[in-house]
């Protein structure tokens, strides 16, 4: 059997936090590919943003608790590094735009990375342009970070971890804080990081309708384990789960799962998109 | 002076720093109304509505609420009728217990004890959170303290409710908390205003939407009617709820164009599906 | 809100490299503390005076202050006779004697205390917040603790925003800050204080997590986009400032500018 070692490997970890008394995370077991978007849904509290602080190492080098399993990131045991060093293989972007963002200005703030690593300066000023020209934020080398907007705040960070050439992108519900302007201008940078760079990448979010559309496959968690796994088309024809805990199903889906179930529809009709779903209609009521 | 008028705005303008953050604002919000206030950040809507409790006095124009100018009435008066919920529950939670945290607001009206701990009862019990009085809020998830700052406002028994961006950052569980706390506050003789970016939101709460964008209101009536209106939603960087979207695009085949929601649209195609399809 | 002083000018002093604005403050500073002859510390205040008026600097942003110099000189100049009672009497008021000696050191002092306090200011007005980091990342400062004061700068605007949301929040609540007697007043800033703490200690663990996954200490040494080069201006100016100072060593040394 051939197949790809997996970038990520998460395997049987489960995870107590100092003063908790019950565990964050259950016998979460995941593997990622190379070049793969993976999302990962839920409710609040799911586990979701434990699962990400697992990754880089946050968990268990920061924060203590009960750390049981074992996290691989191209094949090296997360527990053996530090995160300082597992920063260089894993970037990661959070949910707050305000707390990850140190630098006075942009270009401080893209370069801090970099600079931590030792790029030497010339290098680094070549990372910082085209990070910025990626994230289009080409000519804000110089604003203050207080002045950005959300969508800005998070496009900086996103810059940041490019600048660090870390080939995975972990995301933890960069969009949650945004106006809706904001997520566009992320999810625009994300869908191109994905198409264009074919960067892996691992995003979490509490909403379906962008994953919905750019993910490869979808990962449902529910109070602290994985319920489901599967494409977004397996995952979001399945309402009945996803009303029952609680996880937006995009309204696309959701009309396609109750026109199959009415018959009005075939299982090969489901889409996820907008404009697919306009044409299936358009031609069913026209052959009417 | 209609007593059924709750908020009357005439040629209102604000400026600070030479920015012009409100250009003539002319708007009456009734009793009973229930309003979302929509636009893209920059657009004016939090300026307005800080007129609203006199956080913040018109630079010209005027703005009456509840028959009483604002520029002459401070906020801790105008705080007796109209309650400000403001976005991050973070910004208000200060005390030791929940009980303590909804009855800062009734003290600060200078309420004898026995109306205080009144009114704390029933706040806790229409924000449904009657079990958790005693607890530290500081412990409690995002949805549950949203729901404190709700109460916590509640208790002062405003006859406008404001409440600030109640979407952002809450998980679905979370958004049908709120709206269901929101149906329930619905009241003839009391105006509740949302501000919001949400349409999926704003769809399922409000009766009328008004848009803003630059600081002018670009459109104002009935949630059904607004949603129609495209190219006026995309001047506020905003787009009709997907059902709607899709609803417009099949109008020739009979399907209704102000579907609200994904349960609205599924019925009008079974009402046109008649015989089976292929 | 203006959250800085600096003023982006075209001046001799802007243009020098903030590690030579450092070594120039130090050397006022320590010329300040070395004497007390009103004589002495009147000219360095002067060389200050000349400094603020070479790099244009609007004395409108500097009025806070220039008027807290104001008031403290004053108080220097008449609470120190009243202290000192050695020295030749020049005038009395009854029991109060004003000396020679108690004017001489309230000048003295005052010139001091002026120089004291506008060092910094001056500064800050000629230097941008990133020059000033950059400059004390190449002074070899620990980066822990340059990067403690960058931080600072970054956040005090946005720490600002949030205490005055804070205030207004809980305004709508009905809270009156300014009624009350002394005591009230205090325990009404209680609602505004808890949020903000509270909300600060979340920050910064968010801050610490953002930090580490950004590799921060993953070697013992890092580099810096700043590159900063000395000119010779830089070079002139250094050499001024250390042999000012030297000078002021030896004079001292030699018992002027001072009393026994």
């Amino acid at each position: 059997m051939n197949s790809v070692a997996p970038v990520v490997s998460v395997q049987n970890v489960s995870y107590r936090y100092p003063t908790s008394s019950k565990p964050a995370i259950s016998n979460i077991n995941l593997e990622v590919k190379q070049s793969e978007f993976l999302g990962i849904i839920g409710p609040s509290e799911a586990g979701k943003t434990t699962l990400c602080l697992c990754l880089n190492g946050i968990i268990p080098h920061l924060i203590g608790g009960d750390f049981t399993g074992r996290v691989d990131v191209y094949g090296a045991d997360t527990r053996s590094r530090r995160v300082c060093e597992l920063a260089e293989n894993i970037g990661m972007v959070f949910e707050d735009p305000e707390t990850q963002l140190f630098g006075l200005v942009v270009e401080e703030d893209v370069a801090f990375g970099p600079e931590n690593l030792r790029v030497p300066p010339h290098e680094i000023r070549g990372r910082i342009q085209e990070a910025l020209n990626i994230t289009k934020l080409s000519g804000f080398e110089n604003r203050e970070t207080f002045t950005l907007s959300g969508g800005q705040k998070q496009r900086t960070a996103i810059a940041s971890t490019l600048a660090m050439k870390s080939s995975i992108l972990v995301l933890d519900e960069p969009t949650t804080n945004l106006d809706p302007v904001g997520k566009l201008e992320v999810f625009s940078v994300i869908r191109s990081l994905k198409e264009q760079q074919g960067s892996t990448i691992i995003m979490t979010d509490h909403n379906t309708e962008h994953l919905a559309m750019f993910a490869d496959r979808i990962a449902v968690m529910y109070d602290g384990s994985i319920v489901r796994e599967g494409t977004p088309n397996e995952i979001f024809r399945d309402i009945d789960l996803l009303d029952k805990i609680r996880v937006p199903v995009p309204e696309v889906g959701r009309l396609c799962a109750l026109l199959e179930r009415e018959g009005l529809f075939k299982p090969d009709d489901f889409t996820l998109t907008e404009e697919d779903l306009e044409k299936k209609l358009t031609s069913r009521f026209q052959r009417k | 002076m209609s007593s059924q008028v709750s908020i009357r705005t005439k040629g209102l303008w604000h400026t600070f720093d030479n920015f012009h953050a409100l250009r003539g604002i002319d708007i009456d919000i009734g009793l009973g109304e229930n309003i979302a206030i929509l636009g893209q950040n920059g657009s004016g809507k939090t300026t307005l509505v800080k007129h609203f409790n006199g956080l913040l006095k018109p630079t010209r124009g005027s703005v009456e609420v509840f028959d009483r100018n604002t520029t002459d009435t401070s906020t801790a008066e105008l705080a007796r009728f109209v309650g400000y919920v403001y976005q991050n529950p973070d910004h208000q939670i200060f005390s030791d217990t929940i009980r303590e945290e909804i009855a800062f607001g009734p003290t600060n009206l200078g309420l004898p004890r026995e109306e205080v701990e009144k009114r704390v009862e029933e706040a806790l019990s229409l924000a449904g959170l009657s079990g958790f009085a005693g607890s530290y809020p500081f412990t409690l998830g995002k949805g549950m303290r949203e729901r404190v700052a709700v109460a916590s406002v509640l208790a002062m028994l405003p006859k406008l409710l404001i409440i600030d961006e109640p979407t952002t950052g809450m998980d679905y569980s979370g958004l049908l908390g709120v709206l269901r706390m929101l149906e329930r506050l619905k009241d003839p003789k009391k105006s509740i205003i949302i501000i919001t970016h949400d349409m999926w939101f704003a769809a399922r709460f409000a009766d009328r939407l008004i848009i803003m964008s630059e600081g002018e209101i670009i459109a104002d009536g009935p949630t059904r009617e607004i949603f129609l209106r495209e190219e006026i939603l995309e001047k506020a960087f905003l787009r009709p709820p997907q059902p709607t979207r899709i609803a417009q695009k099949l109008v020739r085949f009979g399907i209704r164009p102000d579907c609200l929601s994904v349960e609205e649209l599924f019925a009008e195609i079974q009402r046109l599906a008649g015989k089976p399809w292929q | 809100m203006r959250y800085s002083l600096f003023e982006p000018k075209t001046s001799f002093v802007h243009s020098l490299d903030p590690r030579t604005k450092l070594v120039w403050l130090l050397t006022m500073f320590s010329l300040a503390v070395l004497f007390v002859d009103p004589l002495f510390t009147m000219t360095i205040f002067a060389s200050i005076i000349v400094v603020m008026v070479t790099s244009k600097l609007s004395i409108s942003r500097l009025l806070p202050q220039l008027r807290a110099i104001a008031l403290v000189a004053c108080m220097s100049v008449l609470l120190w006779p009243i202290w000192i009672k050695p020295g030749n009497v020049l005038v009395s008021f009854g029991s109060l004697r004003i000396t020679d000696l108690g004017l001489f050191m309230g000048v003295g002092v005052a010139f001091r205390l002026a120089t004291l306090m506008s060092v910094g200011p001056v500064f800050l007005m000629t230097t941008s917040q990133r020059d000033f980091i950059a400059g004390l990342t190449h002074l070899k400062l620990p980066y822990k603790v340059v990067f403690l004061l960058s931080t600072s700068f970054r956040f005090l605007p946005a720490v600002i925003g949030e205490i005055a949301t804070i205030t207004e929040a809980q305004a709508s609540r009905g809270l009156e800050l300014d009624k009350g007697s002394i005591l009230e007043r205090f325990r009404k800033r209680l609602p505004i204080l808890i949020p903000t703490i509270i909300l600060s200690i979340k920050s910064s663990q968010n801050l610490a997590i953002a930090i580490e996954s950004r590799a921060f200490g993953a070697y013992k040494d890092r580099t810096c986009l700043s590159e900063l080069k000395l000119r010779r201006a830089d070079c002139v100016f250094y050499v001024i400032c250390l042999s000012v100072l030297a000078f002021g060593f030896w004079l001292r040394l030699q018992g002027y500018g001072t009393i026994e």
